[in-house]
Order: structure tokens, then sequence, then C-alpha cells
């Protein structure tokens, strides 16, 4: 492990919170957003995988990183509207993303105190190092 | 009412997985004081040059992540204040030394 390495452990444990974080901003900005093609299907929201650096049982390894930005399979939410240009012609109805305001609103709230919460254990870690140099003093 | 009397402690079991102190003058032990300053100084001008980059990179609005620039100048900070710390006390044993009556 470095000299700093709690510092580098908060660090992406922030770079994977603020990856959620955009994803729901992602999802949030998409709620609208229809196929450009007539009854195709509409935006699926984002899901962030994150996993621990190296195994789980690895104590030589710290940290977090993203894996991958997975679709969800979000079932799309049909509305009937004939006059859409983007209506499917068949049934007449265009197709909304199945993007839950609420469920993104909470995952919103939970990537902020994530990030919160590493941003405070690097401040920890900080106050740490400077109170060990002080030792000197 | 008996009193249950007092019983030896248990032994403790033995304390593993501890290295045995290198012997001095073995190859870890022979870096000298000016080669470890040294090391060390090159270390903090990494820390610096990789948060100057990053601190060119918020100037030109390239940085995708604001924390990044943060970490590495806590660090370069960080590393610099360590560096500086070790310097004064060699400097103070020095002078320590130099004021000795002989």
């Amino acid at each position: 492990m470095p000299v700093f390495g709690a510092l580098q452990t908060a660090a992406s444990g922030m770079n994977v919170f603020r990856t959620w974080l955009d994803a729901t901003a992602d999802n949030i900005s998409n709620m609208q957003s229809v196929s450009l093609t007539p009854g195709g299907a509409p935006f699926k929201s984002e899901l962030v995988i994150a996993q621990a650096n190296g195994d789980v049982n690895d104590t030589a390894n710290h940290g977090a990183h993203v894996v991958e930005i997975a679709r969800n399979a979000d079932t799309a939410h049909p509305l009937y509207d004939p006059t859409h240009p983007l209506a499917d012609p068949v049934t007449g109805e265009v197709n909304y993303p199945g993007v839950d305001l609420g469920v993104e609103m909470v995952n919103m709230v939970a990537a902020q105190r994530g990030y919160q919460a590493n941003l405070q254990s690097f401040q920890a870690a900080k106050d740490a190092y400077q109170a060990a140099l002080r030792l000197g003093h | 009412m008996t009193i249950t009397p007092i019983t030896a402690l248990p032994s403790l079991p033995s304390v593993t997985g501890v290295a045995s102190p290198t012997a001095p003058g073995s190859p870890e032990a022979a870096k000298s004081f000016s080669e470890l300053v040294s090391s060390g100084l090159d270390n903090v001008q990494q820390a610096q040059s990789s948060a100057d980059s990053l601190a060119q990179q918020a100037a030109t609005g390239d940085l995708t992540d604001l924390h990044d620039y943060m970490i590495a100048s806590t660090q370069a900070q960080l590393a610099t204040d360590l560096t500086v710390t070790v310097r004064n006390k060699a400097v103070d044993a020095f002078n320590e030394i130099m004021r000795m009556q002989i």
C-alpha cells in the first residue's frame, strides 16, 4: 500500500459515485425521450455497476471501480397519441421510457450521500496525515 | 454461600505473522540518508507535476472530475510537507552536532 493509500481509496469511491450521479442525471433528463423511429423502443435507464478493486477477499487492493454502465430492462410506457409524428402507424401509440422518477430521485440522494461519505473519509485521512507530520514540530 | 476461587488466566496464544527484523547491513537497510531524501524528492516532483497537469486541465476546461485535481494537489501538498519535515529534522540534528563542545 502506498504512503497516502487512503486518499487513493477515497478517490476511487468518489469516481464511482460521481458516475452514478451522472447516470441518474442522464436518466432524469431522458424521462420523455422517445425513439426516432415510429413505434420504436424508447430510452432505457442507465444502471452503474461497481465492483471492488481486486477480489472481494483481497486485502492488498483497495477501492472500487465502475465495471460497466448497463441498460435497465424497464418496460416502455405506451401512450395513445395517433397525431404524434413518432406514433406507431398501426396502434397509434408512442412508447415513452419506463424511467421511474421516484426511483431516480432516491438513487440520486444515495449517490450524493455516497460521494459525501467518500469526501469525509478523504478529509479524515488528510487530517490524520497532517497530524502525523505535526509530531515532528 | 461458597465463593468460587479465582483461577489462573489462560496462557495467551503466541503471536504469528510478525516478520523478523532485518539485520543492519542487509540490502534493505543499506540505503543512505541522501538516497532516501532524493527518492523522496522524486516522489514529490511526480506528485507536483501530476497536480500541475490537472490544474492546467481545470483551467482549459478539459477536467472531467473536479475531485481529481483536489486529490492530486492535496497529495502533492502532503508529500511536500513530509519532505520539508524530514529535511528540517536532518538540519536540526546537524546543527545540534555542530554546536557540540569538544
